[in-house]
């Protein structure tokens, strides 16, 4: 779930502008920072939270609205950096995108080190997560928090879907995605909607980054690695398929768990270009991915 | 996806890989069992069976300690010019062709070999001493990076007051060129490089035993000083093969021993009627956490319990996100006894899975490394409330800074104000306990060095390291710091058996001190087969 919460973020922007946003994750770790900056009290041992005692109401805020406040904040920020760093070399080439992308993953990643330090931080559950918070499905533990990230995961996969589908905005994402400069002709703003899909993006990997702090700890890098996993999760979906995102996700997860354990020769060493080699296949024999859409073009 | 675009996706791709590799370590090194340092293991026989706090049997009283900083200076200022006489009347010298060094108790370095154009003292002008320093500042056990702040803060305020002073007189600044390397070797090795071609230090540090074990046949290559490194890999007790090198802290073969001890002592109240245990654990796929694991394969190959202990690992890798997987996989294994042999943000995550999946009801004995015994990494913040209580570890000889019991100790109240004026929590990171137990090392051996006939230079300062025998205010009573030429090539060898109490967030005693001092033996560590040959 960890790899397809991040995956369906990338697939968002994907869809509404045609482009990989590789700094989703480095963005989705300075929204959670936000939260713990919200839900703390003020310490000198973590900055900024003597600025939100000081001029933030009721802080420190209970841990729901900490993370409501960094789904704000993970969409602010993906507005920002569409809106004053991509969208000026977004008409140039994809390579530009994403080398650009790059550039703003090292420096958030930079940013968040300086104002936060590189130590690793607690961060509180949004499930019950006591050690007895589990029930017993065959023999296993099933914890609530695992079932309340998936349960949290696919309603916002869902909301999505219907927001993609039935309403003015995600045919017009679709629109853009498809043809901006045609959108742009039959009227619509693709640079608003470029802006709106790049916010909602990091709305979700705001979300998501909250939802699997607990487990991965919060540090300044604690997202690069799962960045990997999780566009090689969108690539096996499909990069255009919400639902394949979530697919592909956990594909890679239990793949990862089930080669690690059962074919002997492989190790956890082989677990990333397992997982290169993985979307290297996809990308050789099914571009598409899993549940992409085909394109087809006329010649 | 058009071509173009499919291209430029595999190239973000590979690029990302690429920027999650630089923030990864890279590794070698196999483990395979080795021999048991017998000397260690009839210490800690010795001492578990003993009610006496010192391995051997023998009662020592502890002299009374300093109650006041200024007492402390007293002291040191007299243990330094003990060894400073020591050394003096060994009468250190090179040799008439300047090929040889011939220091103290035996301790002996060949210069032939030493590059064109080497210097004693490069990096040491009349009023600076320029040591270099990697660590990691960024990356998933950025923690330890508070250890050079304090490394940094130490020198600042050394400046202050003096700075070091030198037999002929000169009174020099202390200057740390601090490198981040994310806790990655690939990264140390041009980093060392840089540090020295360009920065031309006088001596490098480095942190963790991945970066030493990359850099320090360079190191000893171009005679250049890798002194108390941030480590505990046993390979650095090599003054043979390897005398520029040394470490600080208890060598991770000689905790393995105190573990296994710690089982043998107590299995029967696990499995009695000569009952089987399995003993898992968490091995972090790196020279560090191979080490551990091969220091306890090596203690399991020649336990006379071996046939009542399974020994069952996991491994994970140092960047992996979770480990929940392994953890999972541990779980089932039926554990007695579970060790984390792991090192930054997976000990937080160790305790985290083990209270999840299980373990901590159904382990009876959990034990996580010495390196992993700081609130930064077992706090309640990080683990949750029911924390880390009831978790073992072998505390490697090591006061707690955050702890309560050392209110009054005056050096734990000397090194909170100290970081309070500078503006840090010292509660905030473990590693800044960490950073006054390698600042206070590399102060006193820089004054010893600085003290002896000839006044600091690199030959000096290794003679002077391994001749050191002072009172460290940072051990626990009872626990040696000292080093005898080539003999004894450790500083630190012992440690306590401590529980976890979540209560008092604090590290409770659970036996007495066990000194080794001068057990182990020396290590010429085999990269091959990852044992001491």
């Amino acid at each position: 779930m960890i790899y397809g919460s991040i995956a369906l973020a990338l697939v968002i922007v994907y869809r509404a502008t045609g482009m990989l946003n590789v700094a989703q994750g480095e963005m989705a770790t300075a929204s959670a920072y936000v939260a713990l900056v919200f839900s703390t009290p003020a310490t000198p041992a973590l900055a900024g939270t003597g600025l939100v005692a000081a001029f933030v109401p009721f802080s420190p805020w209970p841990l729901w609205a900490s993370v409501m406040g960094a789904i704000l904040a993970g969409a602010l920020i993906g507005a920002v950096t569409e809106r004053f760093i991509i969208r000026r070399v977004s008409g140039r080439s994809a390579m530009a995108v994403i080398s650009m992308t790059i550039g703003v993953l090292l420096v958030i990643n930079g940013l968040t080190e300086y104002i936060w330090r590189p130590v690793t931080r607690g961060f509180k559950p949004l499930f019950p997560n006591a050690p007895d918070s589990f029930v017993m499905v065959f023999g296993a533990r099933l914890r609530f928090q695992s079932v309340g990230v998936m349960i949290t995961i696919v309603t916002v996969l869902v909301l999505l879907g219907v927001v993609l589908k039935y309403t003015k905005l995600g045919l017009a994402f679709r629109a853009v995605s498809c043809n901006p400069a045609s959108s742009l002709l039959v009227g619509i703003r693709s640079g608003q909607i470029m802006t709106v899909g790049w916010a909602l993006a990091g709305a979700i990997g705001g979300l998501a980054a909250c939802l699997v702090a607990p487990s991965v700890l919060l540090e300044p890098s604690m997202m690069v690695r799962v960045l990997i996993f999780s566009l090689v999760a969108a690539t096996l979906g499909g990069l255009d398929s919400l639902g394949g995102a979530l697919v592909g996700g956990l594909l890679i997860g239990i793949s990862q768990t089930m080669i690690a354990g059962y074919v002997g020769f492989m190790g956890s060493e082989l677990s990333l270009p397992g997982a290169l080699m993985v979307m290297v296949l996809v990308l050789m024999f099914r571009p598409t991915g899993l549940f992409g859409t085909k394109r087809i073009e006329r010649v | 996806m058009g071509f173009s675009k499919k291209r430029s996706f595999g190239a973000a791709v590979v690029g990302l890989s690429l920027i999650a590799a630089g923030c990864g370590g890279g590794d070698d090194g196999a483990s395979t069992e080795g021999t048991v340092d017998a000397g260690v293991k009839a210490g800690v026989d010795d001492a578990l069976k003993a009610t006496t706090t010192v391995a051997g049997g023998a009662t020592t009283t502890v002299p009374p300690k300093p109650t006041s900083m200024a007492e402390w200076e007293v002291l040191w200022a007299k243990e330094r010019d003990a060894i400073v006489k020591k050394i003096t009347d060994s009468k250190p010298a090179k040799s008439a062709d300047g090929k040889t060094f011939t220091g103290t108790n035996g301790f002996v370095i060949d210069l032939s070999k030493c590059p064109v154009g080497w210097t004693d003292t490069e990096g040491v002008s009349d009023t600076e001493i320029k040591i270099g320093h990697t660590t990691a500042q960024s990356g998933t056990l950025a923690d330890y990076g508070n250890i050079a702040r304090v490394m940094q803060l130490r020198a600042e305020n050394i400046n202050k007051t003096g700075g070091i002073k030198d037999s002929s007189g000169k009174s020099r600044k202390l200057t740390f060129v601090v490198k981040d390397d994310g806790y990655d070797a690939t990264r140390t090795i041009p980093l060392v490089d840089e540090l020295l071609d360009s920065e031309k230090v006088f001596a490098i540090i480095t942190l963790g035993s991945p970066a030493t074990m990359k850099t320090y046949d360079k190191m000893n290559q171009r005679c250049v000083p890798q002194p108390l490194s941030q480590t505990g890999h046993p390979a650095w007790g090599d003054p043979d093969g390897h005398p520029w090198t040394t470490g600080l802290q208890l060598a991770y073969n000689t905790e393995a021993v105190l573990w296994g001890s710690f089982i043998e002592q107590n299995i029967d109240k696990i499995a009695p009627n000569n009952g089987a245990i399995t003993l898992c654990a968490l091995v972090m796929n790196n020279d560090f956490g191979k080490s551990y694991d091969a220091g306890f394969k090596a203690y399991h190959a020649q336990s006379a319990l071996k046939s009542r202990i399974t020994y069952v690992t996991e491994t994970i890798e140092p960047t992996a996100p979770t480990i929940t997987d392994p953890m999972t996989t541990l779980a089932s294994k039926n554990c007695t006894i579970f060790i984390a042999m792991t090192a930054g943000t997976s000990c937080t995550q160790s305790i985290q899975e083990a209270a999840n999946n299980g373990m901590n009801e159904k382990v009876k004995y959990r034990f996580q490394p010495s390196v992993c015994g700081s609130i930064s990494f077992v706090g309640k913040d990080k683990v949750g409330n029911a924390g880390a209580n009831g978790w073992y570890i072998v505390q490697g000889g090591v006061k707690d800074l955050n702890s309560p019991a050392y209110d009054n100790d005056p050096y734990m109240k000397f090194a909170r104000e100290e970081l309070r004026v500078a503006g840090h929590d010292y509660k905030s990171s473990g590693s800044f306990g960490s950073g006054y137990y390698f600042a206070w090392g590399y102060e006193q051996v820089l004054r010893v060095a600085s003290a002896l006939p000839g006044g600091l230079s690199r030959t000096n300062l290794m003679n002077a390291i391994r001749n050191m025998d002072m009172t460290h205010p940072y051990l626990l009573d009872g626990i040696k710091f000292n080093m005898n030429g080539n003999k004894d090539a450790y500083l630190v060898e012992g440690g306590i058996y401590q529980i976890r109490d979540a209560a008092t967030e604090t590290w409770k005693d659970a036996g007495a001190v066990i000194d080794l001092s001068g057990k182990s033996k020396n290590c010429k560590w085999d990269q091959s087969k990852g044992i001491c040959a």
